[in-house]
């Protein structure tokens, strides 16, 4: 609101003078330079590509009236993302536990460490294709990625910092003045365009090329771009699919939800006593132990896995959907008991189909993306 | 219902030129006056039994028609096809579906752009899920993204119903249900056969009239009904894992055609 009215007094001087410099066409004025003259920059619209699966889609893509994507905004956005200053000790960036090399995840790190070397609680999210999500974190806490991207700067276990301590670190740099000045301008350094400039760039992650994504855009019609699946992944998706099998599809979803998540909140029978989780954020009982169901793509590159990380490969994670989930999980998913079958028996898979099924969620993993230099400081 | 799809392709791909023509229709066919025409709004309502229905309660309020006590931690249902049905015969039918989820108040509402004359009619009709020919693997990108697709191997297409929560089984244990339905899936000597499992319903005591007033049709589902009338329903038979198991399927088909009550507002 503050911003808008200085924006507001801003605009009216712009036109003041230009009004006045257009009635003395015979005499130009010389612009006088000074440190806080309005800039006239204009940021430049940007246009996100999709990949042909996802361009299909209706859903909607997650974009701020406030904060549309700028070409300015999003390379600020990826200048902020690496840089150390945003913690206390100039010693960690977004970067650090958000490694493009491993989908923005801190892969082998069930708890990454925060800029004094202490362990944080809860497993780093990997990021990508997020402009289709409306909640983030593990437990739902932020609406948006502007207010997601808030949060770790002042955390007591990530980068310690103060906003304020941040805001004047950047505003003493030159160059990150301009730089905020072409994507923002006349706009104040602060948390509020900081966080616009990151979610920015986050939006422009992308992940959708892998050899399930060839496979099913070619069921829509679309040209075969790359390598589709191979007979192991195909019969990996069949047990995935089969409500009797791994039934993955109430929560993961399938050929057609290339998200492979509903962004549901759930309690997939990990404990007997869970974590909070979305009852951190709801305060209702009803809450307790469900978190965010995650997307499965990338899963080669972010290791370990669950919101604590407790599992260190696939293979324990298909495990414990055989035969160690907890069923007098408190707020447990009715969905993890399709399986089950109507005697109430658990459905184990075989070894084949273990390793077919690991197969397929492997393929999900798109090795463009986490080369693209697009993405690189 | 999937002409509704088919148009929307169509109109992004020549929205241009179909809005010309739709300008030269107008100056060459002049349209014969229309009766005049009200709006229409679908709220969806939830009952069970004679109680308002409430998600994720800690006790169990409600009870089936075999004494069996239960809750709701999810309900989402989708109903297309809705059609009123003029005394004269004419029949004004909403050319889209609409899925409700329970725990969004927001869905619950929805504003046909449609028309309806005034008139008398003499009933609706809906059809539960969709009919074999709107059931298209993959087709409504909104459903996709709420993972309602239904498994391939089940016959693919989308869900009808999910409706879930705990009951106190036979041994007075808290247990899950997880009514899912959609296609049926048949197995037998002669092999695997896709049943399709939508039913469509001219709704009991829906006649209404429309005046040159807007107005709201109310539906309200019963869930109740879903688990008697005709054949009480066992939730220590039929809990969770129903989806492929056909006679569970084809029994939700017979017991839910009178799920829905409909007023005039």
């Amino acid at each position: 609101m503050k911003h808008l009215k200085k924006y507001q007094i801003i605009v009216l001087l712009i036109f003041g003078v230009s009004a006045f410099t257009a009635c003395s066409d015979d005499d130009p004025i010389e612009p006088i330079p000074c440190s806080n003259c309005p800039t006239n920059n204009t940021p430049t619209p940007y246009s996100l590509k999709l990949p042909p699966l996802f361009s299909s889609s209706t859903t909607p893509l997650n974009i701020p009236a406030d904060n549309p994507l700028t070409v300015e905004g999003i390379a600020l956005g990826k200048r902020l993302f690496y840089e150390k200053r945003l913690s206390i000790n100039n010693s960690i960036s977004c970067s650090s536990c958000h490694n493009p090399a491993n989908s923005f995840n801190d892969k082998g790190v069930a708890f990454s460490l925060g800029a004094q070397g202490q362990p944080g609680i809860i497993n780093a999210m990997p990021l990508f294709n997020l402009i289709y999500a409306d909640k983030f974190n593990w437990n739902g806490s932020a609406n948006s990625l502007e207010e997601q991207a808030l949060m770790p700067v002042a955390h007591p276990l990530e980068m310690m910092e103060t906003w304020k301590n941040v805001a004047q670190k950047l505003q003493g740099d030159p160059t990150y003045v301009k730089d905020f000045d072409k994507a923002f301008p006349n706009e104040p350094i602060d948390s509020v365009i900081i966080t616009k400039a990151l979610a920015q760039f986050e939006r422009t992650l992308i992940s959708g090329n892998t050899h399930p994504d060839n496979e099913f855009a070619a069921d829509f019609g679309f040209p075969v771009t790359g390598a589709i699946m191979t007979a192991e992944e195909r019969r990996g998706f069949e047990v995935f699919d089969d409500p009797e099998r791994g039934d993955c599809g109430h929560c993961h979803g399938g050929k057609f939800n290339f998200n492979w998540t509903d962004y549901s909140f759930r309690n997939n029978g990990l404990d007997a006593i869970p974590d909070s989780g979305l009852a951190a954020v709801t305060k209702q009982p009803y809450d307790i132990g469900k978190f965010k169901v995650p997307s499965l793509r990338n899963l080669i590159y972010t290791s370990p896995y669950m919101h604590d990380g407790r599992f260190a490969t696939l293979e324990e994670v298909i495990n414990f959907y055989t035969t160690g989930v907890n069923p007098n999980s408190p707020n447990i998913s009715p969905d993890m008991f399709h399986r089950t079958g109507a005697n109430g028996h658990i459905i184990n898979l075989t070894s084949q189909e273990k390793s077919d099924l690991i197969a397929f969620l492997k393929a999900l993993s798109d090795e463009e993306f986490v080369t693209n230099p697009a993405f690189r400081p | 219902m999937k002409t509704i799809f088919k148009s929307m392709l169509i109109i992004a791909a020549f929205g241009a030129v179909t809005s010309l023509s739709s300008c030269d229709d107008e100056d060459e066919d002049p349209i014969t006056p229309a009766t005049p025409s009200q709006s229409a709004s679908i709220r969806f309502n939830h009952m069970s039994g004679n109680d308002t229905l409430m998600l994720n309660t800690t006790n169990k309020p409600y009870t089936n028609a075999l004494g069996q006590v239960y809750n709701v931690s999810k309900l989402r249902y989708l109903v297309s096809n809705v059609t009123l049905h003029q005394l004269n015969g004419e029949e004004i039918e909403f050319d889209e579906y609409f899925f409700v989820d329970f725990s969004k108040p927001e869905t619950f509402t929805f504003n046909p752009s449609k028309l309806v004359p005034q008139g008398v009619y003499s009933g609706i009709s809906y059809t539960f899920g969709f009919n074999e020919e709107d059931n298209t693997d993959g087709i409504y990108p909104d459903l996709n993204a709420a993972n309602w697709n239904w498994p391939g191997m089940l016959g693919g297409g989308y869900h009808f119903m999910q409706l879930e929560g705990e009951f106190v089984d036979s041994t007075n244990s808290d247990r899950f249900f997880a009514t899912h339905m959609g296609t049926a899936r048949k197995i037998d000597s002669s092999g695997t056969a896709y049943v399709a499992n939508h039913f469509d319903v001219l709704i009991p005591n829906s006649s209404f009239t429309v005046g040159n007033v807007d107005f709201e049709l109310e539906f309200t589902i019963d869930i109740n009904e879903w688990y008697t009338n005709p054949v009480n329903w066992d939730f220590n038979v039929y809990g969770p894992g129903i989806m492929p198991i056909y006679d569970a399927q084809r029994l939700l088909n017979t017991n839910g055609r009178d799920v829905f009550t409909v007023r005039k507002k």
